[in-house]
């Protein structure tokens, strides 16, 4: 289907399924909100160790923070060449995009696997691990979420070709994504670089 | 809602938010280096003598650049219509709320 088929008038004068993206952050706003909240709370009240101080890789988080932005950079870029009618080069940013998550949750599976096997830092070890795993798992399930869009996105379009191009849903896929890197900006400050605070 | 005017002045804006990657890449570079600059600051802390609050304050405001960056222009609010920008600031708001009342609710919070 054509883009021109999918414009329409709507009250708000935001077309409908980027309304709903836009609701849909708001509501993950409370989500991630309360999650970090309840990190802060916690995470000094432990009655035994492993704590923050002890286990946290910052080294390693800047890089996984590094990589998330660069896949921010991808999106914007495969919206743009989406829009373009660039059928390879958005090809090429969508494969960025679903390799920069893919590596992000790798960078955090070594995270968990050292917490957990050299750290001893399990899901209910201690009240700092609970809500630890609680805020960056519920991240990580995010960044699953959107790489699997991302390449359900990939593949219909090395399917359809030409064919298929369709920049609303690639943007509304781009809006959950750079929310996804925008909650991680959060994180890195406010759980990592704030560990000795 | 968006007058005809508030429309207008979004399409002439959503060109000039589509303008190219160069402005994208841009960005990526300032991301990137101040995502630099917190690692440096939280590594060098103790050796530039940097006192917490400072160290603290300082952090928020590198992440609040970034965040800015990435909501008005990746996620092109700057551009979009106000509508969207109010229901996320409002849920913003809101999450902060939140961890405001559970700060005031335990004292010997962090």
């Amino acid at each position: 289907m054509s883009e021109a088929a999918h414009a329409h008038h709507t009250t708000t004068g935001v077309e409908n399924r980027k309304f709903a993206m836009w609701v849909l952050i708001a509501s993950e706003c409370f989500l991630f909100g309360t999650l970090i909240a309840n990190y802060l709370v916690n995470k000094g009240r432990s009655i035994s160790g492993p704590t923050p101080q002890q286990i946290y890789e910052i080294d390693i988080t800047t890089l996984s923070t590094f990589d998330l932005l660069m896949s921010s950079v991808a999106m914007v870029l495969a919206l743009h060449y989406c829009k373009e009618k660039d059928l390879r080069k958005f090809q090429f940013w969508t494969f960025m995009v679903v390799l920069g998550g893919v590596i992000f949750l790798g960078f955090q599976y070594h995270e968990f696997s050292t917490f957990v096997l050299k750290n001893g830092l399990g899901l209910s070890t201690n009240i700092f691990g609970s809500s630890f795993y609680l805020l960056t798992g519920c991240h990580g399930a995010h960044v699953t979420v959107g790489v699997l869009w991302m390449t359900s996105i990939l593949l219909t379009s090395l399917i359809k070709g030409q064919e298929w191009f369709n920049s609303e849903i690639v943007e509304v896929a781009g809006l959950y994504w750079h929310f996804v890197d925008v909650v991680w900006i959060i994180i890195f400050t406010v759980v990592y670089l704030f560990v000795y605070v | 809602m968006a007058t005809a005017h508030g429309n207008h002045n979004d399409h002439k804006h959503g060109e000039h938010a589509h303008a190219g990657p160069k402005l994208y890449w841009i960005f990526a570079v300032i991301l990137c280096v101040i995502t630099f600059i917190e690692w440096i600051i939280f590594k060098e802390k103790e050796a530039w003598g940097i006192s917490n609050t400072v160290m603290i304050w300082t952090l928020l405001a590198l992440s609040l650049v970034k965040f800015i960056m990435v909501c008005g222009w990746y996620m092109h609010l700057r551009f979009d219509s106000k509508v969207l920008t109010n229901i996320f600031v409002f849920s913003g708001l809101l999450a902060m709320a939140v961890f405001l009342m559970m700060k005031l609710s335990l004292p010997s919070m962090g």
